[in-house]
């Protein structure tokens, strides 16, 4: 007979429990008041004879202590209430003693491993996983109901950040850095103005970077385009600079040879503002303990043509100058920096030979083979998915839905995502144990428990007053509300979107059809699943009024937790659960061996049904000799898919100077980290970079994600 | 003519995305070659007419830069009378697309009139090529990062 335990969870009825429980208490009181252990056994036989299927733990207690009175065993009776009281006390405290006190001391694996952006050996990232640790705690304990809980504990779904969810953040912007330029802001109760040249609108720039990034838990991004304005402000000051200093010095120039004085003078200032940006980005730390997570859109047709595009040109090209240069590390070498990522938009004045931008093309196509951004957006392919409108996703790859403002005008820059919770389509699978029907109706029972941990995570911004957050909502970064007015408006009506993650549909669909989603036979039924989210998404909107929208979930360690939750729930079926991963999104798997075009052409399908986001990635080999070769995929990019990235290699091994491709080996029973060229396994003498998320990551990964590297196959 | 391997989306022999043929046959034979099974000209599978055919439409796709022959030796005398058909389609279909040719003979000794490989094939047959990259390959003459060749010998010839 099964019974129901406190967290919900079914466990077999066990009498032997209710004897220890009671022979507990009786040890306690004195002697004269103690009960015969055969009488023992009799009242737990009574009890056991009322427990039903189903019956409550706390309802099986309750007769307990009854059974007890009636004997007339008052003193049992009263420590047995105190007993149950106690442990209740416990049960309800808090639990995370454990978890800080290993996390300090770097013992805390799970901890180590979570997210390969953060330094968990460093004090300042160890106070933000001791607020995560209490945020979780009070998460799980108070704020989220029991069985979306339960469900998250056993990986069913995943209710993303709970780190965060105890206070009233959200998940990810795009800033609206022009309104915060032009119109000025206010940093920490300081006014900032216009600036008044490019170097100082890059400063400040960094500043609104810095403090945007302490006050949500998601990525963000700003748009260069922004910054082009400042350019011919420093252009008219250095000129009116330079003819000062000329009448001065009582000198006359030719016009030539003063433009050249200017467009000197004008670069250099350029590559500082440039370099202040790389650098500040890198070497800030948020108080989530990490640098900010930032993306740069470089979208030339975002500007007006002529003076203005140029000028943004300018700031694209050195950009893409400096990356390729790249940061140093501690020892001097130029290495790849994971932040800020770089999106470039391709379009007709870019894409092919002899069109006006093509040279920026080829350069973004060089730092791409050697730096793994930029990321490409197809301007073309954007405009069919988008309404007509091109615009950056907010960090990785969370995009927001198409919007027009009171004036009929699109409007990008200024909103934001509430929160992701994700589906795991693995265990939807392997619950339904294959069968269609029930396939579908457990579907929408999952989908119904995600819909709840939407709500809940809505609910939790719903009140929320500008004041939480002054540079997001009152100075511009996202609104310009008043003190004390709440964000409510900002919520609903498509200004801000929630999503509804997903992962796994490969093997989702792998063990309901028994073939990959790229086989035509089973590629109608992926592509029924992905429209099945959608729908659902369109129902919760309809009745809240809230842009729910479906999302490519950027698994990292989660990848990992959701493996190990099937293999723990269904065993290791072969193909499904016997990775330490599962694939990411839509993604085809990564050992499938297919090329670099059938797999973007194929992915291009279900990214169409991912609006709230998602990114299509292809993995190659070292490209720095073959550039026309890059250009040809982002020239394939361009015509079949509305956004992807290149997974290229550029590591560094510091016992040797090794500067190709650190491999994965296994060595007893653990994936290590190896240099090919010396055999160094030490993680902190060598670089490796790889993308893994959207985001690339320099922290190493758990073994979960590090097996999906490791079984990555080359797409070119 | 046999061939050993046909790789599509190659990245590694020349520039671009392009269709690479590894033809059969070699009696240059240099000291630690990579690939000694493809000296029997006989080696791989026959290059039948259906192969050609899907070969060439390969190249079709926008975003394939051209075909690059390599080996086995592709100037063995009876590997240039097959080769020229397929690169006189190939320029009759796509002016656009460049033909890369490895060839372990020298382009300026061996393959001129009066050279040792040089025959009634030969000049046409290169007429039609963009790219050579001639010489054998030596092995002490191998370092990592060369692009597009196995030894520092070896040179590509733009025509």
């Amino acid at each position: 007979m099964n019974i129901q335990k406190r967290n919900g969870s079914i466990a077999i009825f066990d009498i032997t429990k209710i004897i220890a429980a009671i022979a507990g208490a009786n040890k306690e009181v004195e002697q004269i008041h103690q009960l015969q252990t055969q009488e023992i056994k009799e009242i737990a036989g009574k009890i056991a004879a009322k427990v039903s299927e189903d019956t409550h733990v706390e309802t099986i207690q309750d007769s307990v202590e009854d059974a007890l009175l009636e004997k007339g065993a008052f003193k049992v009776a009263k420590t047995y209430i105190k007993y149950r009281y106690r442990r209740d006390l416990v049960r309800k405290s808090n639990s995370t003693d454990e978890q800080i006190l290993t996390l300090i001391e770097t013992k805390n694996e799970e901890i180590k491993e979570e997210n390969s952006n953060k330094n968990p050996t460093v004090v300042s990232v160890q106070r933000d996983y001791m607020a995560g640790e209490v945020s979780k705690d009070v998460t799980r304990r108070f704020l989220l109901e029991e069985d979306i809980s339960k469900a998250h504990e056993e990986g069913i779904i995943h209710f993303h950040d709970t780190d965060y969810f105890a206070q009233h953040m959200h998940n990810c912007d795009l800033v609206n850095l022009e309104d915060m330029l032009q119109n000025g802001t206010v940093i920490s109760g300081t006014m900032i103005e216009k600036p008044h040249s490019f170097a100082t609108a890059c400063n400040i720039t960094t500043q609104i970077i810095a403090q945007v990034a302490s006050t949500q838990y998601g990525g963000q991004s700003i748009s260069l385009s922004h910054l082009a304005p400042f350019v011919d402000i420093s252009r008219q000051k250095i000129i009116s600079d330079i003819e000062n200093e000329m009448h001065i010095a009582g000198v006359q120039l030719e016009k030539e040879k003063f433009n050249a004085l200017v467009h000197k003078r004008l670069q250099e200032e350029i590559n500082r503002g440039v370099q202040m940006i790389q650098y500040q980005i890198i070497t800030l730390m948020t108080t989530n303990g990490q640098a900010p997570f930032v993306t740069l859109f470089m979208y030339l047709n975002e500007v007006e043509e002529g003076q203005l595009r140029d000028d943004l040109s300018l700031i694209i090209e050195e950009m893409l100058r400096q990356r390729i240069k790249g940061v140093k590390n501690e020892k001097g070498v130029w290495t790849t920096p994971a932040f800020p990522k770089l999106i470039y938009v391709l379009s007709e004045n870019n894409i092919s030979e002899g069109s006006k931008y093509f040279d920026i093309t080829q350069l973004a196509a060089k730092c791409t083979a050697k730096r793994m951004v930029p990321d490409y957006i197809s301007e073309k392919k954007m405009r069919e998915l988008k309404n007509g409108d091109v615009y950056t996703c907010m960090g990785c790859r969370s995009f927001l839905t198409p919007y027009r403002d009171e004036q009929g005008q699109p409007k990008y820059y200024g909103r934001f995502n509430q929160g992701v919770v994700t589906l795991n389509l693995v265990d939807l699978a392997l619950s339904s144990d294959g069968d269609l029907t029930k396939f579908w109706k457990l579907f929408d029972e999952r989908l119904n428990l995600c819909y709840r941990g939407l709500m809940a995570r809505h609910n939790r911004l719903k009140g929320t007053k500008s004041d939480v957050a002054p540079i997001l909502w009152q100075h511009g970064a996202l609104a310009r509300l008043e003190k004390g007015q709440t964000i409510d408006h900002l919520l609903y009506g498509g200004y801000s979107t929630i999503s509804l993650g997903f992962a796994g549909l490969y093997e989702c669909v792998k063990f309901m059809t028994g073939k990959s989603h790229t086989d035509t036979s089973a590629e109608p039924f992926a592509l029924a699943v992905m429209q099945y989210m959608n729908d659902a998404c369109a129902q919760w909107k309809a009745k809240h009024n809230i842009d729910f929208s479906v999302y490519g979930t950027p698994l990292e360690s989660t990848t990992y937790k959701f493996a190990k939750a099937l293999k723990n729930r269904f065993g290791e079926i072969d193909g499904i659960t016997d990775k330490n991963y599962i694939t990411n999104s839509y993604h085809v798997h990564v050992t499938e061996k297919i090329d670099a075009f059938t797999k973007l052409g194929f992915e291009s399908k279900f990214q169409e049904l991912s609006p709230g986001g998602a990114i299509s990635y292809v993995e190659v080999p070292n490209m720095l000799d073959n550039i026309p070769a890059v250009i040809s995929v982002m020239q394939y990019i361009y015509d079949n898919i509305m956004y992807a990235e290149l997974n290229t290699k550029s590591d560094y091994c510091h016992k040797c100077g090794y500067g190709g491709e650190i491999e994965i080996v296994e060595s007893e029973d653990k994936l290590l980290w190896k240099c090919p060229s010396c055999g160094n396994t030490d993680q902190d003498h060598m670089s490796v970079t790889r993308r893994t998320c959207g985001y690339i990551g320099t922290q190493y990964w758990n073994q979960g994600r590090t097996q999906e590297i490791k079984e990555r196959v080359l797409h070119l | 003519m046999y061939y050993g391997r046909i790789k599509y989306h190659d990245i590694a022999n020349g520039e671009g995305i392009r269709t690479s043929l590894f033809v059969s046959g070699c009696r240059v034979n240099c000291k630690g070659c990579f690939n000694r099974e493809t000296w029997d000209f006989n080696y791989g599978q026959e290059l039948t007419k259906t192969i050609v055919s899907k070969l060439i439409d390969s190249l079709k796709s926008p975003y394939i830069s051209g075909l690059t022959v390599l080996g086995g030796e592709p100037m063995e005398p009876e590997n240039q009378e097959a080769l020229l058909p397929i690169f006189r389609r190939i320029k009759e279909h796509f002016s656009t697309k460049t033909i890369w040719l490895y060839t372990g003979y020298l382009l300026d000794q061996d393959l001129l009139a009066g050279g040792k490989k040089h025959t009634i094939y030969t000049d046409e047959l290169l007429s039609l090529v963009d790219v050579v990259v001639d010489g054998p390959f030596i092995s002490e003459l191998s370092e990592a990062g060369l692009q597009f060749r196995g030894s520092s010998n070896q040179r590509i010839i733009r025509k």
